[in-house]
């Protein structure tokens, strides 16, 4: 499991007040909306093995374009968050602290 | 006898240097982090300066060590950059300038050592550090990935003895005092097998820590529990209600 969904996916359930899991699978979703060879998966299943394969690769560019696209503040506007952009601030400043885990992780 | 030994050493911590390199480069560009092929390029770089250091006895070549030893903190610099300040204010060309004074020194000044700096290592101490506290008692990261940030800093740490032996003789320049202390025999010989002691500590560490073999890295993680559940179990809906209804 990537070290960076669970680092955001916690830092979003702290900034909302929601469960971990819940939230790293909304990252997931906004992941998997947001890559174009994800999208193409129509089995609900294999598609969240394939996004949670592709998670496990991506780059802090990869999760800054993720995390900056208006589909997250959509997405976080739907459950009822009412400033989606302070969330994403948030989220983004997690990103920039923990930037360092990429390459700890890495192996 | 000594020579010798330190000769079989040094060539072992080159082939070390060198394993270390290929691993970098190997995961930086399968992982596609170019920061990663920075720090390659400092453990290619020291490891060739090794091997002029080796020779210089028979090659009388010793300005390419010296290069390299210049070369490798501008590459560590980089390092530091990229892996710590996307994106964030970065006292990275102040580091920088020390890195290409240092290398300038080496290059033109340095006789029968080279330059080594200190501050390159005290940088990365301090943003190693700084990063390892705040994910230190996070249990969504694993015990192996801790262990890295810390074996970064031990070894930070070992490298700090040779620029500590820089700082002496640059003071040795002005205080005649510490000059006799640290030409002396004794201590000339001192210093080599110190500096050769804290380095060897420090490729192991650094081979540790990058190289890190699938033992030791189970080990390292012996004791940890994922706290993730099987993410697979959530759909969309469920993702969404569960959220919508906690809000």
């Amino acid at each position: 499991m990537s070290n960076m969904l669970n680092v955001l996916g916690a830092s979003l359930a702290k900034a909302i007040s929601a469960e971990e899991l819940a939230c790293r699978g909304l990252l997931r979703l906004t992941v998997m909306t947001s890559v174009e060879q994800l999208k193409k998966e129509s089995n609900p299943r294999q598609a969240t093995i394939q996004t949670i394969a592709y998670v496990n690769k991506m780059t802090y560019q990869d999760w800054k374009t993720v995390i900056e696209s208006p589909l997250l503040s959509q997405r976080l506007a739907n459950i009822g968050i009412k400033e989606p952009p302070s969330i994403v601030g948030q989220l983004k400043q997690t990103l920039i602290e923990q930037q360092s885990l990429f390459t700890m992780a890495a192996h | 006898m000594f020579p010798i030994v330190t000769m079989t050493i040094t060539w072992i911590l080159v082939v070390a240097r060198f394993i270390i390199a290929v691993q970098l480069t190997r995961v930086g560009l399968r992982q596609k982090l170019p920061n990663l092929l920075w720090l390659a390029a400092f453990f290619y770089i020291t490891g060739l300066g090794d091997i002029f250091l080796t020779l210089s006895p028979v090659t009388n070549l010793l300005w390419p060590f010296f290069l390299a030893v210049g070369l490798s903190e501008v590459m560590l610099v980089m390092f530091i950059q990229k892996t710590f300040y996307q994106d964030r204010k970065s006292p990275y060309l102040v580091f920088m300038a020390i890195a290409l004074a240092i290398l300038a020194a080496d290059m033109i000044t340095a006789q029968f050592l080279p330059y080594y700096s200190p501050f390159n290592w005290l940088w990365l101490i301090w943003v190693g550090h700084q990063a390892y506290k705040r994910i230190a008692a996070d249990r969504a990261v694993e015990d192996w990935v801790k262990a890295r940030y810390k074996l970064i800093i031990a070894y930070s740490l070992a490298a700090l003895v040779a620029p500590l032996y820089t700082i002496l003789t640059l003071i040795a320049m002005v205080v005649p005092a510490v000059a006799g202390l640290l030409y002396s025999p004794t201590a000339l010989l001192v210093a080599q097998v110190g500096i050769l002691i804290f380095v060897t500590i420090g490729i192991v560490l650094e081979y540790l820590a990058w190289v890190m073999p699938g033992r030791y890295q189970q080990w390292l993680n012996r004791n940890y529990q994922p706290t993730v559940q099987d993410e697979v179990e959530l759909s969309e809906e469920e993702i969404m209600s569960q959220l919508k209804a906690r809000l």
